[in-house]
């Protein structure tokens, strides 16, 4: 969730020089200081019935900065969604950083407004020296977070 | 059937295997049976094998 002030989005929060890592209203966490933000230019791949869109294997897509603040600078493989269209069994949203890292470190990430929880999800660690995180079981969304343009800029954000 | 450990990690509980050497974790959910949670690991396993097929890997 994000934190406003008019229609400025707040990213660092501090009392003196302390920096405050958490919001709460009541019981209920408003708000998490932002572990790292990169930001996507959407590519897509396009082959028969299987669409991708974000950062990855597809064509034309990119990030920027390109390197995991959580995982000392190891760089981001793939930040993008999959599907077979045709099934309508919906988006599979995959997370890839190069190098052998352990399934902690964050919580959420949260692409164009949508968050992903690291617990809900499969992770997997690949002997080529991938650790990919995985949202896939059902119910998978519907909606693809990173839309169908081509080209447009969607901000990832981890907590 | 999958043979596997378990992790926690603050309130979930991660399944923990490795297959064909690649080291796999899957969520569980409290009061899941081992029925479920086999089923858990083998949609994991799936969804693995679809991507590998859809990426053309």
């Amino acid at each position: 969730m994000s934190i406003f002030i008019g229609g400025t989005e707040i990213t660092d929060i501090q009392i003196g020089s302390t920096a405050i890592n958490s919001v709460y209203v009541g019981a209920n966490k408003v708000w998490d200081r932002s572990l790292d933000t990169q930001t996507v230019t959407v590519g897509e791949y396009s082959s028969g019935n299987i669409r991708g869109y974000g950062f990855g294997f597809t064509t034309g897509g990119s990030i920027s900065d390109g390197t995991s603040n959580m995982f000392s600078g190891a760089a981001y493989v793939q930040i993008d969604t999959l599907a077979d269209i045709s099934n309508g069994q919906g988006w599979i949203v995959q997370l890839g950083i190069n190098g052998t890292h352990p399934n902690s470190g964050w919580t959420t990430m949260t692409i164009d407004g949508v968050a992903f929880n690291r617990a809900d999800i499969s992770f997997h660690s690949q002997p080529s020296g991938i650790t990919n995180w995985v949202w896939s079981d059902a119910p998978r969304p519907q909606t693809n977070p990173f839309g169908t343009t081509v080209g447009a800029t969607k901000q990832v954000v981890f907590t | 059937m999958i043979n596997y450990e378990t992790r926690q990690d603050g309130d979930v509980t991660f399944a923990t295997f490795t297959r064909e050497g690649t080291y796999f974790e899957v969520p569980t959910v409290a009061g899941q049976t081992e029925e479920e949670i086999q089923a858990a690991i083998q949609t994991s396993l799936d969804t693995y094998d679809l991507i590998q097929e859809m990426q053309g890997d």
